[in-house]
């Protein structure tokens, strides 16, 4: 027999991504969608609470559409019993003379279900049936200096319930160097628990793999950048009621983006991505960085376009940043623009494809935008 | 522009003249002496000269009383006709009229203001009157060379160029007009297209747009508010960032100053047992360091005696053996003094200095014997080296022959080689030649099959067309009106639709007619036995014997309208149905659908018939081209006969494809001319050579025989080659006796020294001893004196401190020592001396950074700390893809830009060089007029001929006959006229040209003139009759002399 949690954190409702304007909505939205799917996972695999360990917010206090929408997968749900706990986190934090949605007068606040949880205060309890108990604090600034573990009960002798830490904070302590919200190595084992779920870091962790006691990172469910090689998880724990076996913990993948960071250096390479199928739900940062003849430039930009994707065509790539400034023309690239071409424009084209020496980036250009018109006018 | 009247009056001879001209070729004709070139000059004083030109003084006519006057009327363009009228001579006057419909004109300009206005018309490089560097008489330039050509110059136009114009609007119009000439549409297309696209981004003058549709303003639009809110979050961040860095330092310093203190605390409490036990240590350390000096004293001492003892045991035995040794000296050298004195006093000298003289004669023979010997050898030497130059003079000469004889030998096989080759390569010329005729065969012949193609064509498609006719389908039209017809009639019989039952109950039974809405059947009625019967519309009961019952739904009204429209559909459907078949409006339809299938494939053959026609024009074009390429299989075919010198040119070609081709191409060729002409070049070189080299040999066998003589005469063997083969043998003899004499000499001189000597140097070495030893003795023994002395007094003191020692422990010394160090070493260490002062102010900042940090902290916590750098760092990723997006927009457009740069560079190189322009124009025609003997014509960039094509090469104008130079000038001047679209007077041109040139040159002006004005004079029309259309003008019915003719030239 076990307890068995289902813990996520980092969600970031309502957060922005600047860097893709045309794209923006797609990502954001992404984010409440996969609340709803951890939820229907949760059912799924009959866990006995959902621990939720901050920053389910971008901000503490975000635009209606992201309470509101959260409200509604919580509405979905309001038969439920298992309990859902909501810890606040240093994005989405507490705060004397700030409103929060966590505020008991705010209407997220008060359009909860009764199962939803918000751990508003420190050292903060609840009990998970007669066997275990939650015991969590929450962030009540953006930042701090001080770990939040101290303000959690220890287990008292003669207190054999499973005991389930829940904060918000980060694990590596330098000497001299600032955490935001530290919890120290060992803290689990310190307070007696027997899995202490924690949010703040975005790629799934085990921070402590041969400690007894689990403290983990769920990660973020859907990645927010570039690096962020273990996102897209929750956290599934089976935690033994006899309490000698170190708790099970295992990822499961709920996101449905993933962000990837390439570069091309061959046409070859260029023409592999362009064949691959899993690009439709990726956010990819392409770097092109090569040389190549006219022609396979033409080719290149091609595959580019379809990959973005334009007015009248469907992108192959769901999200692309695309940076192509360094594809350029081989300096000794031969002009094959056909042989029937003016001698003007053929002199041009070989002024551009000496200048492609000096002025590699916009000499190539010139030149396809050259190659590209000749084309043209000699289909007219 | 064309020319429409000229007329003039007093002008050099012609006392009156009035010459219409129409469009196209115009060929005035007339009488040597007539005056036809006087027109000419009066046309380019109308146009040229400025009427108060000195100049115009020469055109007057000395036989009439009036001035020179000239009036030309000419059509700048539709509905612009201008009349320039000029006066020469004592009243000069200029007019400029221009008229809409050639009949009524306006004054323009008068004076010098006509003549600027209409070089400002013309644009012909003349200068405006009135400037600079015009120069007298009439004003010339390429275009009034080309338009205007002078009789008596012909070729005038092979030495002109644009260089030559005093103005800029002759080049500016031709440049103009040639790159009209040369500018392929395709390049047209591309450089509007970049322009548009460089106009989005950037203003005229090269700076990015700023406007609502600049692409740069959007882009610009979001990078203030990216960049406002970057900058806002950063400093945001700088400050959360500043307040962590503060928070870490006073970390730091609480950490230092707790440190501080808690060292300084345990600094003050060891301080004092530390100054204790340093004083006891410092204390048995002094007496261990005094007990040591004073032992170390007494060693010093004890060991200050043993020496002084030593030293003088030492020194009294030095001074015994320095005793014995003076001893043993005085004698010997007594002795030796002695021995000295008696050598001094003996005799024999006398003896010695005889030999020596007998000696030294013998010496100075032996170096005269030496000097003869050696003058004798290097005259031989010198022959044998004159006897081996002659040699080696005689054998290069051989040597040369020799190469001469197969360089010669080489040079025959190469020319044998090369001619075979020139062989080959005229034959690949001729191959090809023939190749291409064969081509344009197949090109002509393909025209004529693609014309035969499309009549086929043709007829098929009006087979197709009256097939369609013959169906006489009814059009979309009239069936959609059939439809509408037919929907109204159905609409109206839905109308009658009301549905209704009758109930038929019979006495007796019977069979019935039942018609039920049309659907006829016929049905058993039992007797008593009620039916119902259900119709929509009508229903019809026919009992035989009986009788017929017939009911129909609707109002009467209702039944009139089915009816009519009824009538209507029938009478309309009805001549349509009968007059094409079909039986309903579907059928009409198919009908319709099969006629317009027919009528497409009418029209598909008409537009094959037309591809195909197209594909078939051309032909006497591809007629054209097959003769030219004939033309040049021919004169291939005799070059290559030339060249085979009396072999039959089928037979060679017979074995042509078996030669080896290798090297017979021009490259190959060229390549062994070269190397024949190298050779030849080392022949002559050889050749002159050996002419150098015969005399020299010649001069340098004199010289032998003359030293030989030489020789013979002062020798006593004759013979200089035995002299040479003993000379070394007999020299080294020589030298041997000179060696022994020298040692005979050198004995003679040591006999006399060497005994002497001996006894002397002995005598005074031994006195130098004796002195040395009886010094040193003297000096030992005042230091053995000495150290007898000091041995006394060091025993003294040591005696002293002996006593001093025995009273002293030094052990005990030592422990002491020893026990107060191990108690100052087991003390912890101190960092300096306890400052109680130091201590209270540590502990005073300790408290003030306690609460410092509690602030600073406090601060951080409200900023939001690491949530400000994450929201930061988005802001600057999205700073980044603006960078990004930007630097795609810089890279495109400045390609854009860059690419518009590289247009307009290669334009302006391709177009400023005009004569290329003009090269096909004329090269083409030349061509035809020379059967392709001519190839193109060789134009500068400046319209500068400079030669043509012959033969593959390029030859001078010079080296043309006359007659062709005066073709080509033709041909040239007729191109730039077509360039401008203007008229040309051609006077009694081509007078050096064959019947056949000057047939194929009328026809192309009668070409040309389809396009301009072509203006011929001449006294030969004949040679114009067969010209279409042209317009003859004899100038003998409009021209009046003002003097009889008397011979000569016009």
């Amino acid at each position: 027999m076990a307890l068995i949690l289902l813990h996520t954190a980092d969600w970031h409702l309502g957060r922005r991504f600047t860097a893709f304007p045309e794209h923006e909505h797609r990502l954001t939205r992404a984010r409440l969608e996969v609340v709803g799917r951890i939820l229907d996972l949760a059912e799924s695999r009959a866990v006995d609470a959902v621990l939720c360990a901050g920053d389910l917010f971008d901000t503490p206090e975000p635009e209606e559409q992201w309470w509101r929408g959260l409200l509604q997968e919580f509405d979905r749900r309001r038969s439920w019993t298992r309990p859902v706990v909501l810890l606040p986190g240093n994005h989405d934090a507490l705060g004397p003379g700030r409103v929060t949605v966590y505020d008991d007068d705010h209407p997220f606040r008060r359009g909860l279900p009764r199962h939803v949880r918000v751990v508003d205060r420190a050292g903060w309890e609840l009990p998970l049936g007669d066997d275990a108990v939650l015991v969590a604090s929450p962030c009540t600034s953006r930042a701090g200096q001080t770990g939040l573990a101290a303000s959690l009960p220890r287990r008292e002798p003669g207190d054999d319930r499973i005991r389930i830490g829940l904060l918000h904070g980060q694990t590596f302590d330098i000497e001299t160097h600032l955490s935001n919200f530290p919890v120290p190595p060992g803290v689990a084992a310190d307070l007696g628990l027997d899995y202490l779920a924690l949010g703040d870091t975005h790629s799934f962790r085990d921070v402590e793999p041969d400690a007894p006691a689990p403290t983990v990172y769920p990660g973020a469910p859907e990645p927010t950048r570039f690096g962020e090689g273990k996102a897209g998880n929750v956290a599934l724990v089976f935690v033994h009621l006899d309490r000698r076996r170190r708790a099970t913990v295992l990822p499961e993948a709920v996101g449905s983006w993933i962000w990837r960071d390439e570069t091309c250096r061959s046409m070859a390479e260029l023409r592999a991505l362009r064949a691959r199928a899993d690009l439709r739900r990726t956010v990819l940062r392409l770097t092109v960085d090569m040389e190549v003849p006219l022609a396979e430039y033409d080719e290149a930009e091609r595959i580019l376009g379809e990959l973005a994707g334009s007015l009248a065509s469907t992108p192959r790539v769901g999200v692309l940043s695309l940076d192509s400034t360094a594809l350029r023309i081989a300096a000794d690239t031969p002009l094959d623009l056909g042989d029937d071409l003016p001698d003007v424009l053929l002199d041009a084209a070989e002024r551009l494809r000496r200048r492609t020496a000096d002025e590699p980036d916009t000499a190539s250009r010139a030149l396809h935008h050259l190659y590209r018109l000749a084309r043209e006018a000699g289909r007219t | 522009m064309r020319i429409l009247r000229l007329e003039a009056s007093g002008f050099s001879g012609i006392e009156s003249a009035a010459v219409e001209l129409g469009p196209g070729l115009n060929v005035l004709h007339g009488p040597n002496e007539l005056g036809k070139s006087t027109l000419v000059d009066a046309v380019r004083a109308a146009l040229l000269l400025q009427h108060t030109s000195s100049a115009g003084t020469d055109l007057l006519d000395w036989h009439a009383a009036l001035p020179a006057t000239v009036s030309l009327t000419f059509e700048e363009q539709k509905g612009r006709v201008w009349r320039v009228r000029k006066s020469f001579g004592r009243s000069p006057a200029a007019s400029l009229e221009l008229s809409r419909d050639g009949t009524t004109f306006h004054p323009k300009a008068k004076g010098r203001e006509a003549d600027g206005v209409l070089r400002g018309l013309l644009r012909w490089g003349i200068r405006e009157p009135g400037g600079k560097g015009g120069g007298p008489g009439m004003p010339s330039s390429l275009i009034a060379t080309a338009l205007l050509g002078d009789q008596s110059d012909v070729e005038a136009i092979l030495r002109a160029s644009l260089a030559g114009d005093k103005d800029v609007s002759g080049r500016e119009r031709l440049t103009q007009a040639l790159q009209v000439l040369a500018e392929d549409p395709r390049f047209r297309h591309v450089v509007n297209a970049v322009q548009a696209k460089v106009d989005q981004a950037f203003t005229p003058g090269g700076k990015p747009k700023k406007g609502a549709n600049s692409p740069w303003t959007a882009l610009a639009a979001e990078r203030l508010l990216a960049e406002r809110e970057r900058d806002r979050l950063r400093k945001l961040a700088d400050d959360g960032r500043q307040t962590r860095g503060r928070i870490e330092a006073l970390n730091r310093q609480l950490v230092e100053a707790r440190s501080e203190a808690r060292e300084l605390e345990r600094a003050g409490e060891i301080a004092g047992r530390r100054a204790a036990a340093d004083k006891a240590l410092s204390h048995a350390q002094a007496e261990l360091d005094r007990i040591d000096r004073l032992l170390a004293e007494l060693g010093h001492s004890e060991a200050a005696l043993a020496a002084a003892g030593d030293l003088a045991e030492r020194l009294a035995a030095e001074c015994s053996e320095l005793e014995d040794g003076v001893a043993t000296l005085r004698p010997t050298a007594e002795e030796a003094r002695e021995r000295l004195r008696a050598l001094e006093s003996g005799s024999g000298e006398g003896q010695r200095a005889l030999r020596r003289k007998d000696a030294e004669n013998r010496k100075l023979q032996l170096a005269q014997r030496l000097a003869d010997h050696d003058r004798l050898e290097s005259t031989a030497r010198g022959l044998d080296n004159a006897v081996r130059r002659a040699d080696d003079l005689e054998a290069a000469i051989e040597g040369n022959r020799v190469t001469l004889r197969n360089e010669s030998a080489a040079l025959d096989r190469e020319r044998t080689e090369l001619d075979a080759l020139r062989r080959l390569r005229q034959a690949a010329r001729f191959r090809a030649a023939r190749r291409t005729q064969n081509a344009r065969t197949e090109e002509r012949d393909d025209i004529k099959a693609h014309a035969g193609r499309a009549d086929e064509l043709a007829a098929e498609a009006a087979g197709a067309r009256a097939r369609a006719a013959a169906l006489d389908a009814p059009d979309a039209d009239e069936i959609m009106r059939l439809r509408e017809t037919d929907t109204a009639r159905r609409i109206a019989e839905e109308s009658l639709d009301v549905g209704f039952v009758a109930e038929v109950s019979l006495d007796a039974g019977a069979d019935a007619e039942v018609d039920v809405d049309g659907t006829a059947a016929r049905r058993r009625f039992e007797a008593g036995r009620t039916v119902g019967l259900e119709a929509r519309r009508e229903l019809s009961l026919g009992i035989p014997g009986v009788g017929t019952l017939r009911v129909s739904g609707g109002r009467p009204d209702q039944r009139d309208a089915a009816r009519s429209a009824r009538q209507r559909w029938e009478s309309a459907s009805a001549p349509v149905f009968d007059r094409t078949g079909c039986g309903t409006l579907d059928e009409l339809d198919d009908l319709r659908a099969r006629s317009d299938r027919i009528l497409d494939e009418a029209r598909r053959l008409e537009s094959a018939a037309a591809a195909e026609q197209a594909a078939g024009s051309g032909l006497d074009q591809a007629e054209q081209r097959l003769a030219e390429a004939a033309a040049e299989a021919r004169r291939q075919h005799h070059a290559l006969s030339d060249l085979l010198a009396g072999e039959a040119v089928a037979d060679f070609l017979a074995r042509f494809d078996d030669a080896d081709h290798g090297q017979a191409d021009d490259d190959g060729i060229a390549e062994r001319e070269t190397a024949a002409a190298g050779r030849r070049s080392r022949i002559a070189d050889i050749e002159g050579r050996i002419a150098a080299d015969v005399p020299r040999l010649d001069d340098a066998r004199d010289h032998v025989a003359a030293r030989e003589s030489e020789f013979a005469g002062v020798a006593a063997d004759g013979d200089w080659r035995r002299f040479l083969a003993g000379a070394a043998e007999q020299r080294a003899r020589l030298e041997e006796q000179a060696a022994e004499v020298e040692a005979e000499l050198a004995a003679i001189s040591g006999e006399a020294t060497s005994e002497l000597g001996e006894a002397r140097q002995r005598a005074e070495s031994l006195s130098r001893q004796l002195d040395r030893a009886e010094r040193e003795l003297s000096d030992r023994r005042g230091e053995r004196d000495e150290a007898g002395k000091e041995s006394a007094r060091l025993d003294g003191a040591a005696r002293e401190l002996r006593k001093q020692a025995q009273n002293e422990n030094r052990d005990e010394a030592a422990d002491a020592r020893d026990a107060a160090r191990a108690t100052a070493d087991a003390l912890p260490p101190t960092n300096g001396t306890f400052d109680a002062q130091r201590l209270e102010e540590a502990t005073e900042r300790i408290a003030l950074l306690e609460s410092e940090l509690g602030k600073t902290e406090g601060a951080l916590e409200q900023m939001g700390g690491r949530h400000l750098d994450e929201r930061a760092e988005q802001a600057e990723e999205g700073l980044a893809a603006l960078d990004l997006r930007e630097r795609e927009l810089e890279i495109d457009y400045g390609g854009w830009r860059l690419l518009r740069e590289a247009l307009a560079e290669a334009e302006k190189d391709n177009v400023s060089h005009l004569g290329n322009a003009l090269v096909d124009p004329v090269g083409r025609r030349m061509r035809v007029l020379t059967g392709g003997r001519y190839g193109d014509p060789s134009i500068g960039p400046e319209l500068d001929p400079a030669g043509i094509a012959l033969g593959g090469e390029d030859r001078d104008f010079a080296s043309l006959s006359v007659g062709t130079r005066e073709q080509i000038a033709l041909l040239f001047r007729l191109s730039i006229a077509e360039t401008l679209e203007t008229f040309i007077f051609l006077d009694d041109q081509l007078t050096q040209s064959d019947r056949d040139r000057m047939a194929a040159m009328r026809d192309m002006l009668a070409a040309a003139a389809e396009r301009i004005q072509v203006i011929v004079l001449t006294c030969h029309p004949d040679d114009y009759e067969a010209a279409e259309p042209h317009r003859m003008v004899d100038l003998s019915t409009c021209v009046a002399r003002s003097l009889p003719t008397v011979g000569g030239g016009t």
